[in-house]
């Protein structure tokens, strides 16, 4: 098979990052030349800035710690992947944790002399300033090797597991200004309290990579072209549109009733009463009994994708 | 001791449903291969989770 085409790389010292574009099928490799720093990542579509990375919905798509095969994907609604991870020889990986930025190392740690303690906030926000955007535009991001966790409702860094020659592919599945940077915090354990470089690589994708693309359209993925008010705004001060009139079109479906009446034999009626007693189901009225245990059982069976519920993903 | 559960009279009960959750359940209702209707279909999802979830007790 013929090996990918190098189409860039470059090695990015600490607490520093670069902005280039990543085309569709081209793939992005990140990786590690020291002992372990972690990675965060910002992307936009190329030609429509609006559109950037969401921590949150590749939250809700593949949890907390996405690897190889889950999408990064784009904020509603545009909601579609705008990379996949097409290989990751760690596995740690977190979408869960916000960048760091000035005001957290102040707040922590208490450095409030300038210029600020190097954070991922300002290093994306000086990285993405060649392209013209502002410290506004940063999101949060794509936290590559970074090896957190979840205790107790408590999020939780954990050291960095990554050593040189580690690495993940992303494949770009639209075009995109791929942001990498080197994460800046060194009095955490994000990178064992070390800052490092990070080599990036970009290849014309071979024809195993393209075919890990993905055309799928749901319906409701929406462009520009279909929001109500598809300007962006320009200036910073809000005012009201005077001419507003608010469209809900699916109210009345809400508010519409279906009644339907359930027949349940005697050993679904023992259940029923069963379930009454059930804490789970204090002040529940038999209707919202049948409707809660309905709803459950549709997700079990029948949804796609995670189904965020206890033990069933 | 015998663990089953005691055996009651049967009985209906109505579920409200609204329009997007009805037109979810219609999908459900077209795609059956035993062609069952909403009601059989809304019993069945609760009488296999109230069974799941007095086994996981």
């Amino acid at each position: 098979m013929a090996e990918r085409q190098i189409v860039d790389q470059f090695v990015m010292d600490p607490t520093t990052g670069r902005g280039i574009p990543v085309m569709r099928g081209q793939v992005l490799r990140i990786k590690q030349v020291g002992k372990g720093q972690c990675l965060d990542f910002n992307a936009f579509n190329l030609h429509d800035y609006k559109e950037f990375f969401h921590c949150g919905r590749t939250r809700h798509m593949h949890g907390l710690n996405p690897t190889k095969g889950d999408h990064l994907w784009s904020a509603p609604p545009r909601d579609r992947p705008m990379f996949t991870i097409i290989e990751d020889t760690v596995g740690t990986n977190d979408v869960n944790y916000p960048r760091c930025s000035a005001f957290l190392f102040e707040f922590h740690f208490g450095f409030d002399k300038h210029p600020a303690h190097s954070n991922c906030h300002d290093i994306l926000a000086e990285t993405i300033r060649e392209w013209g955007l502002t410290p506004d535009d940063v999101h949060d991001s794509f936290n590559g090797f970074m090896h957190t966790g979840v205790n107790n409702g408590k999020m939780y860094i954990d050291r960095m597991v990554a050593s040189a020659g580690d690495y993940i592919e992303l494949l770009a599945q639209i075009d995109t200004l791929a942001v990498p940077i080197c994460c800046g915090a060194d009095v955490m354990a994000t990178s064992n309290y070390e800052l490092k470089a990070l080599e990036v690589t970009i290849f014309d994708g071979d024809a195993v990579d393209h075919s890990k693309l993905v055309d799928h359209k749901y319906t409701h993925q929406r462009s520009p072209a279909e929001f109500r008010q598809p300007n962006i705004k320009a200036d910073r001060p809000l005012y009201r549109d005077e001419n507003y009139a608010p469209e809900w079109p699916w109210l009345a479906n809400v508010k519409a009733r279906f009644p339907y009446t359930v027949t349940l034999d005697e050993r679904e009626t023992a259940l029923l009463e069963e379930m009454k007693g059930d804490p789970d189901f204090f002040g529940f009225t038999e209707e919202e009994i049948v409707r809660f245990c309905f709803f459950r059982w549709y997700s079990i069976n029948h949804m796609a994708g995670l189904k965020h519920l206890s033990g069933q993903d | 001791m015998s663990s089953k559960p005691k055996l009651t009279s049967a009985k209906t009960v109505t579920v409200e449903i609204n329009g997007q959750q009805e037109d979810m359940i219609q999908k459900l209702a077209a795609n059956d291969p035993e062609m069952r209707s909403i009601e059989e279909i809304i019993r069945q999802g609760f009488s296999e989770f109230a069974k799941s979830k007095r086994l996981s007790r």
